[in-house]
């Protein structure tokens, strides 16, 4: 063996070993990483190595990991060269070359290119199989609130974003376990009375491959403004149809005023980060809101004083045209409660909306058309069930989630009692 | 120092498992010792180790403590070596022997006779002045870590991301079944060959020779081919402390299918306690015993003994990877029924990102790469060869720790064992 060879050889991976190490130890600390869009792990404090010496270690190799020399330029570059090589899989999205474009009026003579991405935990069959077994139990407690209250109670689905972009896809993407997820949840809300509103059927029959894949961001999880603004009204007809409203109740065009954003603003989706920003641009930005919005009034707590619109809805739009809009900037953030009230809307009813962040784009709609809309996340800390129901008067309870979502928090927040304890 | 280095690399998981470790390996020691006047005491030894790793790996809630199954392994192969000879090894040479790092956690397990002939060397080498770690053992290490690291994040790392993109969707068609079923045999390869070579890598850069684990298994012509190439120490061990004591092939046909049977079924449950586990090593074990009947390797040709071998390995995997025997028959249907050449989007998707290193793989398990690598450095005491060397480990290392910077480390799959 040549002794110089075999020096430089072990030399190369001690140096390298040694560079990695040492550059971790005496890099800057920082608490977020920016390329992935989450906090980095933090220092374990001592006290941990007294009372868990084994949590300590694992929290000080992640700690490592999190920080280790250059990781957020490592990453970037990373994620750029996976991007520019095609890659479909790409930090846990999957990324498609295709799937329709934005309107053309929206950025006319605008071409992009930027990839539609997709969460991968909407494509495999671990999330459809925690939410088929979770359907049973969630439609149970709503029969049981449902007998407890005088009120009508709808469950509504809306079309996640792997449904309605599954056939601009190309083939990509495998619809067949949301449509399996749609007759289970039918399934299980008919098992026990629950009123269950569809509109995935309608939104994929009644709208082009290409006009859907308008109404989703590419960049985001969610739909855009259009999207949720076509969903709200498909899901007003059907409570027509059910008898839950007056069909004269369903807004028209001529009740919002349209804008497009797409020129003057640039928008940041909750994937985009994952990606780099690598396929922000040429995001299309709708935005739609009441033409007349002098008799609305907002709430942000049960029986608080009015606050500004802008405190609950579009606060993005305050802000300078520099900064990004986000989903939650643009409409709402997933509130624990909040309430429009509306003296001059076309039905004389009283809503609850508990949603998950689908909803979020289409409170607009809805203030124009009920008397008084009041919204719950349940993810998030609001007054408990009974008390909006009662003090609010609710005629008209409405649960409004995506198809492959079966919520934990909805089931754990409709049980909750008065007192704060839990039915068994 | 070793032994203080290799005290510290455990307890840095766990200080319970370090706690666990010292007792077995003190009881061990203490049975071994008593053994050298009574030989009664090496049986009593014995059941003690595989009653304490049974326990834990069968009967803990947590499960078994990081590298018992493996340290375990030792402590039964110095009780069996120390009754041979008549007498107990001191106590330090035996508790480096056990808490060795490199081999500590999953292998390769080394028999006591092995590494006693090296700590012999060791010693002697220390004594006379010429020292314990040369420059070129050091470099020969520094390879084969580096072989073994991309192994690991190169190969391994981005299959494991196929497979779990693709291996829940294997229902959706035969072609989809598998692909999925294939790329988690070269997985589990990958992954702990790669651990393998790391080790080994660094037990030479500390002074020590651990065994050779794989030798390009998936290349063998027959089921008891691949398994003379694949996990060897395991299956070494299995030899050398179950298959020869219990008569071996010595005893008549009907006795090695029996023993043979009986060594297949404790290699099932030394990997795990469920049914699918036992069932594996008991099927793997019938198809042993059908070769050996029939004279399998010696009458078909090569190329249908490859294909044989990996069928039935594939068969064994599905087992290996799926958590219930209900799971393993669904995916059995999915291999054997349902659409044909259905293309889903997983897997081409799948395919689109990773054929590459589903290529690399495939050609890397076999011996054409190591082959052509020796051919062209036929003389290793040129600078050229070590250059060339060096060149290999600065670009895998810095590759394979950007691929790790981004993915986040996973648990070697041996690990679980």
């Amino acid at each position: 063996m040549n002794r110089l060879g075999s020096i430089i050889t072990a030399a190369v991976l001690f140096g390298s070993t040694a560079i990695g190490g040492v550059g971790t130890a005496v890099s800057p600390v920082s608490d977020f990483s920016q390329a992935e869009n989450r906090s980095l792990a933090q220092l374990p404090a001592v006290e941990v190595l007294r009372e868990d010496p084994a949590r300590f270690t694992a929290m000080l190799d992640e700690w490592t990991a999190d920080h280790f020399v250059s990781r957020e330029q490592i990453i970037t570059a990373y994620t750029n060269y996976l991007l520019a090589a095609g890659k479909k899989n790409v930090r846990g999205l999957l990324t498609l070359e295709e799937g329709g474009g934005k309107s053309g009026d929206a950025n006319e003579g605008e071409a992009s290119d930027a990839p539609f991405a997709i969460s991968s935990d909407y494509l495999f069959s671990p999330v459809f199989t925690v939410v088929r077994n979770r359907c049973g139990w969630l439609f149970d407690n709503i029969d049981r609130v449902q007998k407890k209250h005088d009120a009508e109670f709808v469950y509504i689905m809306v079309p996640e974003k792997v449904l309605s972009l599954a056939e601009a896809s190309g083939g990509q993407l495998d619809e067949a376990l949301c449509r399996e997820n749609i007759d289970f949840i039918k399934a299980g809300a008919g098992d026990h009375h629950v009123k269950v509103i569809d509109i995935c059927q309608r939104i994929l029959s009644e709208y082009s491959p290409k006009e859907r894949a308008d109404m989703y961001y590419k960049t985001d999880f969610h739909w855009n403004e259009l999207g949720a603004y076509r969903a709200a009204e498909i899901i007003s007809m059907e409570l027509a149809e059910e008898g839950c409203i007056s069909a004269a109740s369903i807004p028209t065009a001529a009740d919002f005023y349209w804008r497009d954003l797409s020129g003057a603003r640039t928008y940041m989706g909750d994937l985009s980060q994952r990606l780099t920003d690598q396929a922000s641009d040429g995001e299309f930005i709708p935005f739609y809101m009441p033409a007349d919005q002098s008799a609305l009034r907002y709430y942000d707590s049960l029986n608080g004083s009015p606050v500004d619109r802008n405190t609950v809805i579009a606060s993005g739009l305050e802000e300078p045209a520099n900064v990004p809009l986000t989903y939650n900037t643009l409409s709402t953030y997933n509130l624990g409660y909040y309430r429009v009230e509306n003296p001059s809307a076309l039905e004389d009813k009283r809503v609850l909306i508990l949603k998950d962040s689908m909803q979020n784009a289409t409170t607009d709609f809805f203030t124009v058309m009920f008397k008084e809309v009041n919204i719950v996340d349940p993810r998030y800390d609001g007054p408990l069930f009974s008390d909006i129901m009662e003090q609010r008067n609710i005629d008209l309870v409405l649960f409004l989630y995506h198809e492959n979502n079966v919520s934990t928090e909805l089931m754990n927040y409709i049980k909750r009692e008065p007192e704060g304890t839990v039915q068994p | 120092m070793l032994l203080c280095g290799s005290l510290l690399f455990y307890a840095w998981g766990s200080v319970e498992a370090l706690c666990v470790l010292v007792g077995i390996s003190v009881l061990t020691w203490v049975f071994a010792k008593l053994s050298e006047k009574n030989g009664a005491w090496t049986w009593a030894g014995i059941v003690l180790d595989i009653a304490a790793l049974c326990w834990c790996k069968y009967l803990r809630p947590e499960g078994v403590y990081a590298g018992m199954s493996f340290y375990v392994f030792h402590a039964v192969s110095f009780l069996c070596d120390c009754r041979k000879r008549g007498r107990a090894a001191g106590p330090l040479k035996f508790a480096v022997y056990m808490t060795l790092f490199p081999k500590l956690m999953m292998g390769p397990i080394m028999t006591f006779d092995d590494f006693d002939a090296q700590y012999m060397r060791l010693s002697e080498a220390s004594a006379d002045g010429t020292g314990a770690v040369s420059v070129d053992r050091t470099a020969d290490g520094a390879f084969l870590f580096a072989l073994g690291f991309g192994k690991k994040a190169l190969i391994a790392g981005p299959l494991s991301e196929a497979v779990s993109i693709i291996w829940p969707a294997a229902g959706s068609s035969v072609i989809t079944a598998w692909a999925s079923l294939g790329c988690f045999g070269l997985q589990l390869y990958y992954d702990f060959s790669g651990y393998s070579d790391m080790a080994r890598g660094v037990g030479l850069m500390a002074g020590f020779e651990l065994p050779l684990n794989f030798d390009h298994p998936y290349c063998s012509a027959s089921v008891s081919e691949f398994w003379r190439r694949w996990h060897m120490s395991l299956g070494a061990w299995f030899k050398k402390y179950i298959y020869f004591p219990l008569g071996g092939s010595r005893k008549g046909l009907g006795r090695t299918m029996i023993n043979l049977m009986i060594v297949w079924l404790a290699t099932g449950i030394w990997h795990g306690d469920t049914l699918n586990f036992v069932l594996w090593g008991v099927g793997l074990g019938i198809v042993i015993c059908f070769e050996r009947v029939t004279g399998f390797a010696e009458k078909v040709p090569r190329a249908f003994g490859t294909v044989w071998q990996i069928f039935w390995i594939l068969m064994g995997w599905v087992l290996f990877n799926t958590e219930s025997l209900a799971d393993a028959a669904g995916f059995y249907a999915s291999l054997f029924s349902g659409r044909l050449t259905y293309v889903s989007a997983s897997l081409a998707s799948c395919f689109h990102d990773y054929w590459g290193v589903i290529l690399m793989a495939v050609v890397g398990a076999g011996p054409a790469v190591r082959d052509a690598f020796g051919e062209a450095f036929k003389n290793k005491e040129t600078l050229s060869y070590g250059i060339a060397r060096a060149l290999a480990v600065l670009v895998i290392m810095v590759l394979a720790t950007v691929v790790t910077v981004n993915s986040g480390f996973s648990a070697f799959i041996y690990t679980r064992f």
